[in-house]
């Protein structure tokens, strides 16, 4: 018979942010929170945001950029940035992307209040890519919280 | 009332295997990486190394079950941004590549994240 245990809250007992489970293969442990997405957002290119986890609000800050703020802040700069982007028409599906974005050129705008993501759309051989609203896009937080 | 239990390690009953995280599933992977493949924030990953401009190997702690891993992955750029590939992948590790937005390979800092099954 499965075995069910219904808790509210799981804490690590050595250390409360560290619980250790065991990989699908049985061959391998890893850390729980290491794994564990700690914001995400999905939200349409007219700013509104679909769903969303540990996000206080979005930024529209100009064409193809979005700034996710979190409602918990990283506990640094350096944390693993993913996402994608989506479009409903076969005229906007080339060489989509979704990224940082870097708007000095050298500086890094991960914050560990915020990110600045950016959506840069139409390489190809021949021809640059641009900044572009889209239909939407999503975007996923790995690292520590503070 | 809310309860609170305090564990270090969750596994089956047996206390071999993995337990089902109802609704949920963590990332197995995790890397964010400078353009000299530097790592500057990672999980499972036992190793990153530059394999030429905008080239990075990226080599798993514990291994995947098998080579079909569920990839995201995004870069740092200008304005004008470029784009990231997953290159190639193994239950071991994955290649990342960063392109320029006409398509020639730069190197960038690079995030990746991997879901799937652990071996």
């Amino acid at each position: 018979m499965a075995s069910i245990l219904k808790v509210d809250d799981l804490r690590g007992n050595t250390a409360a942010g560290n619980i250790t489970i065991t990989s699908e293969g049985g061959a391998a442990t890893m850390q729980l929170q290491q794994g564990v997405a700690k914001s995400w957002t999905a939200h349409t290119h007219g700013d509104t945001v679909d769903d969303s986890f540990n996000l206080s609000s979005l930024t529209d800050s100009g064409t193809g950029l979005f700034i996710c703020n979190f409602s918990s802040n990283m506990n640094s700069t350096k944390y693993i940035v993913g996402g994608g982007v989506g479009v409903y028409s076969s005229a906007g599906r080339g060489g989509d992307f979704v990224g940082m974005n870097m708007s000095g050129g050298s500086t890094d705008n991960r914050a560990s209040d915020h990110c600045d993501v950016a959506v840069n759309v139409g390489s190809s051989a021949s021809a640059n890519s641009a900044l572009q609203d889209r239909d939407w896009s999503m975007h996923i937080f790995h690292g520590d919280l503070a | 009332m809310t309860s609170v239990l305090n564990v270090d390690t969750i596994a089956d009953k047996a206390g071999t295997g993995p337990v089902g995280l109802t609704k949920q599933q963590a990332a197995k992977c995790g890397c964010s990486h400078g353009g000299d493949a530097v790592v500057t924030k990672s999980f499972n990953i036992s190793s990153t190394s530059d394999q030429g401009t905008g080239n990075y190997d990226l080599s798993y702690t514990n291994n995947l079950s098998d080579s079909v891993g569920i990839y995201s992955s995004t870069r740092d750029g200008t304005t004008t941004i470029g784009f990231t590939f997953v290159e190639t992948r193994s239950a071991s590790g994955h290649t990342v590549q960063s392109s320029g937005h006409a398509g020639s390979l730069q190197d960038k800092p690079c995030s990746s994240i991997v879901h799937g099954d652990l071996a």
